[in-house]
């Protein structure tokens, strides 16, 4: 039997690496895990919110390997900066780079759906390496998927409600700390 | 030179069948180039030797942003991680929120 993290990696970035370079118009395949169905997600809610950002990266034609080693070396540099909110950044930057929604010239398809399929495994090696390899004591730390699912098993508000739930939340500590003050005084 | 003339002049032989030394450099990178692709843990090495390199300059064209430069990427990256950390930090703050009502009711 495999060890369970390793397997559970491998699956989880193969289910969303395919997911986002899936070719245009056809169906989202089902997720295989909690986990993928959590990951598509967050990572599409962070794409939305984001999406200047995300956009210049929208079909991408170039290194995308070399692009994404870049990325990871600068958002997963060490196990002391390491968390979910910067896996889950880059895995939806990597998302991105996948999508193919905005199809090139119809000529070359077939070869750029050729570059996509290796880069597609290439990416999904690397990322596991680099999870399964240097990051896996943080992981195991962290409850592993399970605790990544744990992390996010509260959905992220939409912007208003956020803005309104911070709003209160202020409103209660500076109100506290009014009444604090005055039953000091 | 003279070898390389001795070479031209030598009568080739039928029964195996000469290939040029380039060409068998050519297969031999081409081979250590497809091992280290699908064998290698760490596949970071190879990538200065990636087809995709080869076509940055026309890709970079049709890039949405050309004038993409290290230093660029640089801004990004460090964009990303301040996200990355805000969205750690922010869903930290709810999930905390979420137990003190949980606790509460």
């Amino acid at each position: 039997m495999g060890d369970p993290l390793q397997d559970r990696t491998r699956r989880l970035l193969t289910d969303y690496i395919l997911f986002c370079a899936r070719a245009p118009n056809t169906p989202e395949p089902l997720p295989t895990s909690v986990e993928a169905a959590l990951l598509r997600s967050v990572t599409s809610q962070i794409q939305q919110e984001h999406q200047d950002l995300f956009n210049s990266f929208r079909d991408y034609q170039g290194n995308r390997l070399e692009l994404v080693t870049q990325m990871a070396d600068e958002l997963l540099s060490n196990d002391q900066e390491f968390n979910w909110g910067r896996l889950v950044m880059l895995l939806a930057f990597v998302g991105t780079l996948m999508n193919q929604d905005r199809t090139v010239k119809r000529r070359r398809d077939q070869r750029n759906r050729l570059l996509l399929e290796r880069d597609c495994y290439l990416i999904v090696s690397l990322l596991y390496n680099r999870l399964t390899g240097r990051h896996r004591s943080w992981l195991e730390a962290h409850g592993g998927w399970d605790g990544f699912c744990q992390f996010f098993k509260n959905p992220l508000p939409p912007g208003f409600w956020r803005r309104l739930l911070i709003r209160a939340i202020l409103s209660c500590f500076f109100a506290t700390a009014i009444f604090y003050i005055w039953k000091c005084l | 030179m003279p070898g390389r003339k001795a070479r031209r002049n030598a009568p080739l032989n039928p029964t195996r069948a000469e290939l040029p030394p380039e060409f068998a450099a050519q297969l031999r990178k081409i081979g250590d180039k497809v091992y280290c692709t699908w064998s290698a843990p760490d596949i970071t090495a190879v990538l200065a030797q990636m087809p995709g390199k080869k076509s940055r300059k026309s890709t970079m064209r049709r890039s949405p942003s050309p004038t993409r430069v290290p230093a660029d990427l640089k801004d990004e990256c460090d964009q990303l991680r301040r996200i990355g950390d805000k969205v750690n930090l922010r869903q930290k703050l709810l999930n905390f929120i979420s137990k003190l009502f949980n606790l509460i009711t």
